[in-house]
């Protein structure tokens, strides 16, 4: 029948209707064609991220990406309290059989393929500076509303973020490199003869670029470069909670970087680095802001228990769980409670209970820090609720990591006036702070103040006591050594092995090359 | 039934030479037991004629896919989780990231076979094809030959399957109403304590982890007097139950000069043989083909389905597992709970003091329910130019909508960390439209040459979203709904893409002899970027009959090539992106993605050549070919200097490849009036290896089990330690672990492969691939007058079994109950067992329970798929307005042969290339019984 019908069809005026037919065919192939081919046909916009196209045009576009570089810091604050505490003479393992990873740390074992050594988060917070850095001015000039101290602000700030972490970095390891610049598109090095060559990043394999890395050629080129930083945002981060000349609400006063943080990181700096009359004018800044105080021993604890405490609170990492479903992962590595999510279980040690913590009076430090819960002594700092026995829920690990609090400032002057030989000075600051946590103050008559090497002991007590399990106290350990002249750290350390582990571990510890970690960053899988 | 190791071998062998000796295994599918039909696929581009399988008469199968056992050159894994997708194989697993299903067509609207979402619940993934009643399936065919999946583009890679659903016939109206019903049953052998025995292990336990014997003594579980610890519960036997099955379908064909019609309802319902799961289905579909004019046709497709499950955790999360929940909770507590005078109550007991959920909450009050709904229309036209030239134009549309819906009470069920109770909700959907249009000629030159030629275009644009939010802790568990509690987690994905493809195929026929056919397509595909976005694929293949087609005996030789494809990358990867992060509440960004504008598809070139005996005016067909298969320009995520403070990211790099033999036998041994017999089976082999990974091991993990792609090893292969025994004393102790400090007498000893005394991740190696060596299928089919039987049969060899489940049981970490074989374990330096089992400790604090060998199995099998015996009965036409009546009987999995120790060698564990082949104690596929009717009216 289909035959019949076509022949029938054929046998028409076979020449026009031919030329209609492949007038029809072109249009119909040029029609799909020009669908096909359209540009915008396959230019899909992505939901539910960002194409730079549409990015870096404005303020909050900054705003947002600044924000973005604290977020990697916050999920290593664990390794914090292992690299600062879980090695130090302050903290051991609550288990009879611990995971033999995290007590590489609490026995001084490290291995260079433990995974708890990765600075792969520090790294990515760096990586994310260095971008915002390169692109705040370009941003500000698309943006009119941005000006020129606003976009200084946020340059300041990446700088300065930027910077501490570099101080997290020359603290714990051995070896490092120095990235200061954004990597992610293209890398700009200097080759063997001495050009400057740019290649795309993605095009150079693994091995060409670690090839291209600067290593530091000492670590005080390090602390140099830090410090310079440090100076640098001084003079143009805005002054208190303001930014951009807004207020800023409590999580990003003390959740973000700030001239006040610039100030005591600043002298901190200067103390590692024996400047010590500056390290006592930076101290200044944070001890004169009336909006940083030692505040009283009745707040003290609102700092763990809460997100942070007006007054105390100077600069933190901050989790918001009620909204956002942000932890951390200290609850894990410090209850005892497994129910609770606890893994870990790293407690104080037994001699930093007898010997650091006063039991003269009502210190806060003392009562609060660490608690006998069911017959477990745990650090407290993370997982209570209240001075008493209330613990947050299991699995809602959301209590701050403090990197400064106003303590410090005050402890870093008197650290500075003591080594200016004001004694005077600073054993009235130590007596400040010793006042304001419930403790007595201490008698001049009664107190060889003006002995330095005593002073140091009682001022380095005193951080103890303050900065407990708060991942300070190896750095406290290195820093006294280099103000006393004299390797604190191994006999400290040393302290809370049984014998013959604790010989092992001070002359292990005697070399300074030991106080740094020994790490291959290939073996991280 | 399980038969010893000794059996299985003797059948193994007995089976393999069968095949090598005379049943090799043909083209079964190609022989639809009667005649050769062929579908030609031209709505694709594929011009030339492919074979179609030969459908079961009767099954239980819920997709199609469950109907594919045994056929030649796919290796199908089923599981008995109800409403699970069986996993799919075609010539092997040719990438690593992007998805690695074959492409299903139906009616030639492209449909994943696996879904881009993550599993809603640990491993399960539903099947996507329960929208597809099979009673509506009018042909499968399966596409692996390098020539016809070039055809494909960029969808070829994984291979293809193109289903066609039947269609209206000239003729009167023909009803046929087909009922079929049935039960299943599968047998929950798990090798666990009684209840006397296990709290006699309880009172070991506890003592081997230090409580003293005052402590043991104060405890009540072990108080003789209080009868709420001292029942005797079957919690498997009250868990498992014969399932049922229920199959009813309706199909109205019929059809004049201008009008064919095809109309069916159909209503499928069947439970898995574990309470609490169960599978419904109703579907719709009305296929139209309309002759306008004589010049002119129109096609209609429109079909609805409904589909509604509810299924269990039968994965990874241990502590709502109900099989293992009831194998490893102590029998000698019971169902309901008790009062604090030890009297029995009504209500449902919580989660015990061994911290074990009630089973029977598990499977009752917990509900994981899915419903799906989809509908699916096209429109096509054809224009006959002439006697030689043709116009088609289709319209499809395709939408897919899942609601997916979790339940999980507090009463009877541990909290999932601090979730004591959560509702949660995934909403997702997918939409397809296609448009693609083609001119075919067709003619010939004199009468030497014959040919077929087709140039079209194709444009598509396709999106899918979900929408998932979850509430947790509402103030009862009474509501079933996001109505209370707090909101948990929500997100929303969407994704789109847009694709176009330009493409010629062509078929020469010359002197009746040659046959040779190629095609070619351009895709242009928005998930690339200018650099990327375009492919080119074609193939071509070539097949010589030695002798005149018209000859009883022939003999014919082929060959064919063929480059094809995988662009199913989701991602815009072209581009700069910026991720999303929070910090203290706050929202923030990141450079997630660095665009990489030479991103492109992976692409896979293809070779096979064989030779096809036809003797006896096809009485007996032998074809035996080699297949063999390059992916290049994998995908894979390259990670960077971690000092670059980059994420991992996708790039092209890497090769993997298969190849193999594949031999099948197709003999009418007695074709008689009378008595018909016929043999037929398929064995195909795999080699499949991963070439290069430039960007290094790629590993991932599901549970405690890894599975690696690493250059020179089989693809997905298992990855974990060495167990070489027990250390039975402090003084054997010769290896430490990673911190340095021994391990203790009991712990298992691992083989220290960089020999540098302590063990850690470095020590790891490749202890097992989950890939088939050998796999297919045979059977038989008699006939007699108006009796047949049909026997399928499907085996698979060389594959291992990660059993996880059977881990779990000697784990001895918790208070759960364990294999009766713990009995051996070291318990101290004085009672050290039998070397096999590692000591009972609390918490694992050494990683006995790592992924280690000591869990490794040999996953072979041979399996009787399907028996049918069907009985066409007489009617007299004189009395019956009925036209034909068939009974059949079924017994499906009756017969199984393997040396595996687990519930069913048949394995599903997650369409993850790298993450196949674990047992994580999945429901056994059942032996099923069904009895049906087909009335014809």
């Amino acid at each position: 029948m289909y035959q019949e019908q076509t022949s029938i069809h054929r046998s028409g005026s076979a020449g026009k209707r031919m030329g209609l037919r492949f007038f029809g065919y072109i249009c119909f192939f040029a029609g799909v064609l020009l669908l096909g081919g359209c540009k915008s046909f396959y230019d899909v916009d992505p939901y539910s991220v960002i194409k730079e196209e549409d990015f870096n045009k404005n303020r909050e576009d900054l705003n947002a990406s600044a924000i973005g570089m604290y977020e990697p810091l916050t999920k290593e604050v664990h390794k914090f309290l292992l690299w600062g505490d879980a090695r130090a003479d302050m903290v051991t393992t609550g288990q009879a059989e611990p995971d033999p990873y995290i007590n590489e740390f609490v026995a001084n074992t490290i291995s260079k393929e433990n995974p708890y050594t990765s600075y792969a988060g520090i790294y990515k917070t760096i990586a994310r500076c260095n971008r915002q850095l390169e692109k705040v001015y370009t941003v500000a000039r698309l943006d009119d509303k941005i000006l020129e101290r606003d976009a200084g602000a946020f340059y300041a700030e990446a700088l300065l973020l930027r910077a501490y972490c570099y101080y997290i970095l020359v603290r714990n390891f051995e070896r490092f490199p120095l990235i200061l610049s954004d990597y992610a598109e293209q890398i700009k090095y200097v080759d063997q003869s001495g050009d400057t060559l740019i290649r795309k990043t993605r095009s150079l394999p693994a091995d060409e670029i670690r090839g291209t890395y600067y290593y530091p050629k000492s670590r005080d080129e390090v602390w140099e470069m830090i410090y310079n930083d440090a100076l640098t945002v001084l003079g143009i981060l805005p002054l208190n909670y303001q930014w951009n000349r807004n207020s800023l609400p409590a999580q990003e006063r003390y959740g973000r970087v700030s001239q006040v943080m610039a100030a005591t990181f600043a002298a901190e700096l200067a103390l590692w680095l024996g400047k010590y009359q500056a390290a006592s004018a930076f101290a200044n800044s944070p001890v004169r802001n009336s909006n940083h105080t030692l505040s009283t021993s009745g707040t003290w604890i609102n700092q763990f228990t809460g997100s942070y405490a007006s007054l105390h609170s100077l600069f933190l990492l901050g989790y918001k769980y009620p909204n956002s479903f942000e932890t951390n992962r200290l609850q894990e590595f410090t209850s005892s409670v497994a129910g609770d999510g606890g893994r870990y279980y790293l407690k104080p040690a037994s001699t930093v209970i007898r010997n650091i913590f006063s039991y003269e009076g009502g210190d806060i430090r003392t009562e609060f820090s660490y608690k006998v819960i069911n017959g477990d002594t745990v650090i407290w700092k993370y997982i209570g609720l209240d001075n008493g026995i209330s613990m947050r829920p299991g699995y809602q690990s959301d209590a701050s990591w403090p990197f400064y609090r106003s303590a410090d400032a005050f402890l870093i002057k008197a650290l500075a006036d003591l080594m200016l030989e004001d004694y005077a000075t600073a054993f009235n600051f130590v007596n400040m702070l010793r006042i304001a946590r419930g403790l007595e103050e201490l008698d001049p008559a009664q107190t060889d103040y003006r002995n330095k090497e005593y002073m140091l002991d009682v001022i380095f007590k005193e951080k103890a006591r303050e900065f407990a399990f708060e991942g300070k106290r190896w750095y406290d350990l290195m820093l006294w050594s280099k103000l006393s002249g004299k390797n604190q750290l191994a006999a400290a350390v040393a302290s809370k092995y049984p014998s013959p582990k604790r010989e092992e571990v001070e002359a292990q510890l005697q070399d300074e090359g030991h106080w740094y970690m020994s790490i291959d960053p290939l073996l991280w899988k | 039934m399980k038969e010893n190791s000794n059996d299985m071998k003797l059948f193994k062998w007995v089976g393999v030479l069968l095949l090598v000796a005379g049943s090799w295994n043909a083209h079964a599918q190609e022989v639809d037991r009667d005649t050769l039909k062929v579908t030609g696929m031209d709505k694709l581009g594929i011009l030339d004629s492919v074979p179609v399988m030969p459908l079961p008469q009767q099954s239980d199968a819920l997709s199609f896919a469950e109907l594919l056992s045994g056929t030649a050159g796919i290796h199908v894994t089923e599981s008995g989780a109800i409403g699970a997708a069986p996993q799919l194989m075609i010539r092997g697993v040719n990438t690593v990231n992007l998805s690695a299903g074959p492409q299903i067509y139906v009616d030639g609207l492209p449909i994943k076979y696996s879904r881009s979402l993550a599993p809603f619940l640990s491993v399960y993934e539903p099947t996507r094809f329960g929208f597809l009643n099979i009673h509506d399936i009018q042909s499968v065919s399966i596409l692996k030959d390098a020539a016809d999946l070039s055809a494909l583009g960029g969808r070829g890679a994984n291979g293809a399957i193109f289903l066609a659903t039947d269609r209206g016939v000239f003729g009167g109206t023909k009803i046929d109403v087909t009922a079929n019903t049935g039960f299943m049953r599968a047998r929950y052998d798990i090798d666990h304590m009684d209840g006397a025995t296990f709290k006699n292990y309880l009172q070991q336990y506890l003592a081997e982890n230090g409580a003293t014997p005052e402590d043991i003594a104060a405890n009540p579980v072990f108080n003789p007097s209080l009868a709420q610890y001292n029942q005797h519960t079957d919690w498997i036997k009250m868990i498992d139950r014969p399932a049922r099955y229920n199959d009813y379908h309706i199909k109205l064909k019929g059809g004049s000069a201008d009008a064919n019609y095809m109309f069916s309802i159909g209503y499928t319902g069947k439970d898995e043989t574990l309470e609490g799961a169960d599978f419904n289905r109703t579907t719709m579909r009305f296929n139209l083909d309309y002759h306008l004019s004589q010049k002119f046709e129109i096609r209609n497709n429109l079909s609805y389905s409904n589909t509604g499950s509810r299924y269990l955790e039968e994965g990874t999360d241990w502590g709502i597992h109900p099989l293992f929940v009831a194998a490893s909770k102590a029998p000698f507590l019971g169902k309901e709970a008790y009062n604090d005078e030890d009297v029995r109550t009504n209500l449902l007991a919580d989660v015990d003091v061994l911290g074990k959920s009630n089973p029977w909450a598990l499977v009752d009050r917990m509900k994981n329910k899915n419903e799906e709904n989809r509908v699916d229309g096209t429109i096509a036209a054809k224009w006959h130019i002439d006697k030689t030239l043709a116009l088609q134009s289709s319209l499809s549309v395709g939408y897919y909508n899942m609601k997916e819906n979790q339940y999980r009470p507090a009463l009877g069920i541990v909290p999932d960390q601090y979730r004591i109770r959560q509702n949660a909700n995934r909403n997702s959907s997918e939409f397809t439209l296609i448009w693609n249009s083609f001119l075919n000629k067709s003619g010939n030159w004199g009468n030497a040459v014959q040919y077929n030629g087709q140039l079209g275009a194709w444009v598509e644009t396709y999106e899918d979203k979900a929408l998932f939010g979850r509430k947790v802790n509402a103030g009862t568990d009474d509501y079933e709904t996001l109505k209370q509690g707090i909101v948990d987690s929500a997100s929303n994905v969407r994704f789109r893409s847009n694709l176009s493809r330009f493409y010629f195929s062509g078929t020469v026929d010359l002197w009746k002899r040659l046959y040779v056919a190629a095609n070619v397509a351009a895709e242009g595909s928005s998930n690339f970027g200018p650099g990327g976005r375009w492919g080119l694929y074609g193939g071509g293949k070539l097949q010589l009959d030695l002798l005149e087609r018209s000859r009883p005996h022939n003999i014919s030789l082929r060959a064919g090539f063929g480059r094809t494809g995988n662009y199913d990358v989701r991602g815009y990867y072209q581009d700069n992106l910026y991720y999303a992060v929070h910090y203290f509440g706050y929202g923030g960004v990141y450079l997630g993605n660095v665009g990489n504008d030479q991103i492109r598809p992976e692409v896979t070139d293809a070779l096979d050549a064989g030779v096809r005996f036809s003797l006896f005016n096809q009485r007996l067909q032998i074809d035996a070919g080699y297949y063999q298969r390059v992916t290049d320009n994998l995908i894979t995520y390259r990670s960077f200097p971690v000092e670059l403070g980059l994420d991992p990211q996708f790039e092209n790099s890497g090769r993997i490849a298969s190849k193999g033999v594949e031999v099948t036998l197709n003999a009418k041994i007695v074709e008689g009036p009378k008595f018909s017999w016929m043999i037929y089976g398929n064995a195909s082999t795999l080699d499949n290896k991963v070439k290069e990974l430039y960007n290094g091991d790629i590993i991932r993990t599901l549970g405690n089990v890894s599975g690696i792609a690493r250059e020179s090893e089989g693809i997905g292969s298992f990855y974990g330690y060495r167990i070489t025994g027990v250390f039975r004393s402090a003084a054997e102790v010769n290896l430490k672990k990673s911190d340095g400090t021994d391990y203790k007498p009991g712990d298992y000893i691992v083989e220290d492969i960089n020999g540098d005394g302590k063990i850690n991740a470095n020590d790891r190696q490749i202890i097992g691939s989950p890939l088939p060596d050998l796999y297919g299928g045979f059977g038989s089919y008699w006939s007699y007058k108006r009796l047949s039987l049909e026997a399928r049969v499907a085996f698979s060899y060389g594959q291992d079994i990660y059993n996880s489940f059977n881990q779990q049981m000697h784990l001895m970490s918790d208070y759960s109950n364990q294999s009766v074989a713990v009995a051996g374990r070291w318990r101290s330096g004085s009672e050290p067992g039998n070397g096999m089992v590692s000591r009972a400790a609390y918490g694992d604090p050494s990683f006995n329970g790592m992924a280690s060998d000591l869990w490794v199995e040999d996953g072979s099998y041979t399996r009787l798929k399907l028996l049918t015996l069907s009985y066409d009965v007489p009617l007299k036409k004189s009395t019956s307005f009925i036209k034909g009546l068939k009974v059949n009987i079924s017994g499906e999995n009756l017969f199984t042969f393997t040396s595996y120790s687990g519930l069913d060698p048949e394995v599903v564990s997650a369409s993850d290339v790298l993450l196949r082949g674990i047992d994580f104690g999945t429901s056994p596929l059942p032996k099923s019984l069904i009895v049906g009717v087909k009335i014809s009216l």
